[in-house]
Formats: C-alpha cells, sequence, structure tokens
C-alpha cells in the first residue's frame, strides 16, 4: 500500500473503534478493574467471598491467549504443493487447478486441453464431454457448466498438412467443474498429464492458446 | 423521417413500382425461429453460509449487486435464524471434555428469478470464483419448506391444538 492508503486506513480504523460499542467482556472487565482500585483504596469493605472465587474477566483474557498460543493452525501448503507434484489435486488450496494433457496433434505432442474432433449430428457439449472420456478415463467426474461454449481459438495447420480445403482448426473451450476422481491416461494419443495452477496458466505455449483460455477464467491474471 | 417523405411525393407520381419496396421492413426468418429460444430456470435460492458474520454480508451484498449487473432480477433476500453449535473438545483417547466452544453458522438467501440458462452458467461460475474462505454457497430451486422455515412457530398455538387433540377434536366439526 502507498503511505497515503496506509494513513487513509489507519484513520478508517480510528473511526470505527472509536464509534463502536463496548461489548459484554468488556464492560465487565472494566467494572471489575474499578471494583479492585476502590477494594485497595478501601472505601468497599465489605467483599462477596463468592463472586471473588469466581474467573475474572482478565482471567478468561488470559486463559484464552494461552489457548490461542497453543492452538496450530492447518497449513496453507500441503505436502504436495512442497513436493510439486504436478499430478496431484491437492495443491494450490486457495487458488484454481487447471487440467492440461501432453496430446498428440500431428506427429508433434503439444501440451493444451483435452480435445476431440467434433462429429456430424452431436452438439458442441457432447463433443466437449467425449473429450474428457476418451483423454481422461472414466473415473473423471465433473459437472459441465452450461451447454454453451465459453472460449474460441483458431489454428492453422502447417502447410503440408493442409489438403481439401482444410486450412486448420477451430477450438471452442467448454467450462466444467471437477467433483471426483482422478485422470486416468489413455494411452496413445496421450504422454502426460498436469494440473496446472491457474496464475500459471502462461506457461502454455503458444501465447494466443492460453491468452483464449484466460479470457474466460477469472482467477488468470494476465 | 426526410426519405419518407420524399418517397410519399414520388408514389403521388407513381414511378416505378419497385421504388415502393424500399419503404417496407425486412426481417429474416431466421427471428422467428423457435429453436433460438432460451430456456429460464423459475426460482433459484442462492443460500449461503458462514461462521464469520462481516463476510457474510458482504458475499450477500457481492451476490446481489453482481446479479442486479447481469440483468438477472433479484426478488427477494432474507436472512434465516442462525444455527447454535456447541463444540466439544475431548482430551486425547478419553471422553474428559478439554474445552468448549460455542459457534453459530449464520445463514443468507438470495432469491433470483427468471433466469435464462445461458446466463445462469456464466452467474453460477462467477459465484464459484468469487467465493471467499470459510463461505459455503448452495443453490437450489425454492420450495415451500424454506418459506416455512423463515416463521417463528406460535408455540402457544400449537401447545393448544395439541391438547385440544388429546381431549379428543373440535366439537363442530367441518363438512
Amino acid at each position: 500500500m502507498e503511505d497515503i492508503e496506509k494513513r487513509f486506513s489507519s484513520l478508517l480504523q480510528q473511526l470505527e473503534f472509536e464509534k463502536s460499542l463496548k461489548c459484554d467482556h468488556e464492560i465487565t472487565d472494566e467494572m471489575e478493574k474499578q471494583e479492585a482500585e476502590l477494594i485497595k483504596k478501601g472505601v468497599i469493605k465489605d467483599i462477596d467471598l463468592d463472586a471473588v472465587v469466581k474467573q475474572t474477566a482478565q482471567d478468561f483474557r488470559d486463559m484464552c491467549s494461552e489457548e490461542l498460543a497453543k492452538f496450530k493452525f492447518a497449513p496453507r501448503t500441503t505436502e504436495d504443493d512442497k513436493r510439486k507434484d504436478l499430478k496431484s489435486l491437492n495443491r494450490h488450496l486457495d487458488g484454481h487447478l487447471l487440467l492440461f494433457i501432453e496430446h498428440q496433434l500431428g506427429d508433434k505432442f503439444h501440451w493444451i486441453v483435452p480435445q476431440a474432433a467434433h462429429r456430424d449430428g452431436e452438439a458442441l457439449h457432447e463433443t466437449a464431454m467425449r473429450a474428457l472420456e476418451e483423454n481422461c478415463g472414466q473415473q473423471l467426474k465433473v459437472r459441465m457448466l452450461g451447454r454453451a461454449p465459453w472460449g474460441f481459438y483458431k489454428y492453422k495447420y502447417p502447410k503440408d498438412v493442409r489438403n481439401n480445403g482444410v486450412e486448420g482448426a477451430k477450438v471452442f473451450f467448454f467450462k466444467a467443474t471437477h467433483i471426483s476422481g482422478q485422470v486416468q491416461l489413455v494411452p496413445g494419443r496421450n504422454k502426460d498429464f498436469k494440473w496446472l495452477a491457474s496464475n500459471n496458466v502462461f506457461d502454455i505455449k503458444p501465447y494466443e492458446y492460453s491468452d483464449s483460455i484466460s479470457q474466460f477464467m477469472l482467477s488468470c491474471r494476465r | 423521417m426526410n426519405r419518407l417523405k420524399v418517397l410519399r411525393q414520388f408514389q403521388k407520381f407513381n414511378l416505378l413500382p419497385t421504388l415502393r419496396r424500399t419503404c417496407y421492413t425486412f426481417e429474416p426468418e431466421y427471428l422467428q425461429d423457435k429453436s433460438t429460444e432460451v430456456d429460464s430456470y423459475d426460482t433459484l435460492n442462492v443460500q449461503i453460509k458462514s461462521y464469520d458474520f462481516p463476510v457474510l454480508e458482504n458475499f450477500q451484498k457481492f451476490v446481489h449487486k453482481t446479479a442486479e449487473n447481469m440483468g438477472i432480477e433479484v426478488e427477494d433476500c432474507w436472512a434465516t435464524p442462525a444455527q447454535k453449535l456447541l463444540v466439544k473438545k475431548l482430551k486425547q483417547h478419553s471422553p474428559v471434555v478439554d474445552c468448549e466452544y460455542e459457534m453459530t453458522v449464520y445463514e443468507r438467501n438470495v432469491q433470483i428469478v427468471d433466469v435464462p440458462s445461458t446466463v445462469g452458467a456464466v452467474f453460477l461460475d462467477i459465484l464459484h470464483e468469487a467465493l471467499p474462505e470459510g463461505v459455503k454457497v448452495r443453490v437450489h430451486e425454492h420450495q415451500d419448506e424454506h418459506e416455512e422455515i423463515r416463521y417463528v412457530p406460535d408455540l402457544e398455538l400449537i401447545q393448544l391444538k395439541t391438547e385440544l387433540e388429546t381431549l379428543g377434536g373440535p366439537s363442530k366439526k367441518k363438512h
């Protein structure tokens, strides 16, 4: 934060503190402290013994702060985070993970999102579900977020592959949230898979591909 | 407007009939095609629960504002009475109570009406991405029981009714 932002936020906090009301704990604490002072001075002579035995507000506060010191918060980074195991889902708990597969397109392997060619008579969202099943196995359970595509990317095939008037491909992206299960790669066209943290989506090359993915992902920053 | 006046003047002089067709509007046929109409959800309740009160209230404000910005009609938003839990922490390997905590689960509901299915998917995704820590979201269709929970039960009335039933029902029965 800038200096002026710090000063302003501290001013707002001070204002909020001054306008706020005291809670029960604070009131009892103050009253007990006043009583203790008066007893010291000797103003109040008859002390109610039962009242003295019970826990004062200050004791309660000390007990609570002791307990807080003993309490261990659950770690935010898991073991898989430290090991940088890209295949596990138990990482990056405060962010999102995106599935990428090393898929064979032509004669080279590229890191892409699970992809399948559209067949005639099939709806686009059905192609998307089929792409996931064919490449990642049956175990992976997902919930599709709507039947309409979320993103779009087009690319041209290399010149030696272009024939019969087919210049390239148009890729439509669909979004789905993971419910349960892990990816089981169907061997052949797939070499490897990884769950990439959504902050690192631009590690995927080419840039235009990851850019078109980041367009519909709120968690991917440019 | 000027063009229409000029065209009407031409019509008076009975020029080529093709000029008259320029007055008509053309609407492409696919606009009447029913297959492009989008279904919409009836009434959905976005139920938010959390232990942390200010975070919850702020998130409810966010949900309401986002819905309004996306053109979704927000019909109603209400707070359901909090659920109070007593959590007892036991000492290891024994039933002795170490300490007790009183936790309250606060709840807020936002009711949205007539959401087109295309917009609904985007809205749900935004809720996913913007969900703060410690807050649970559940989106479901509105049912009568959700309405019933909001009302405070009249214990006196229920007690009198049970007494009446034990005594043998009302004296005058409706036919």
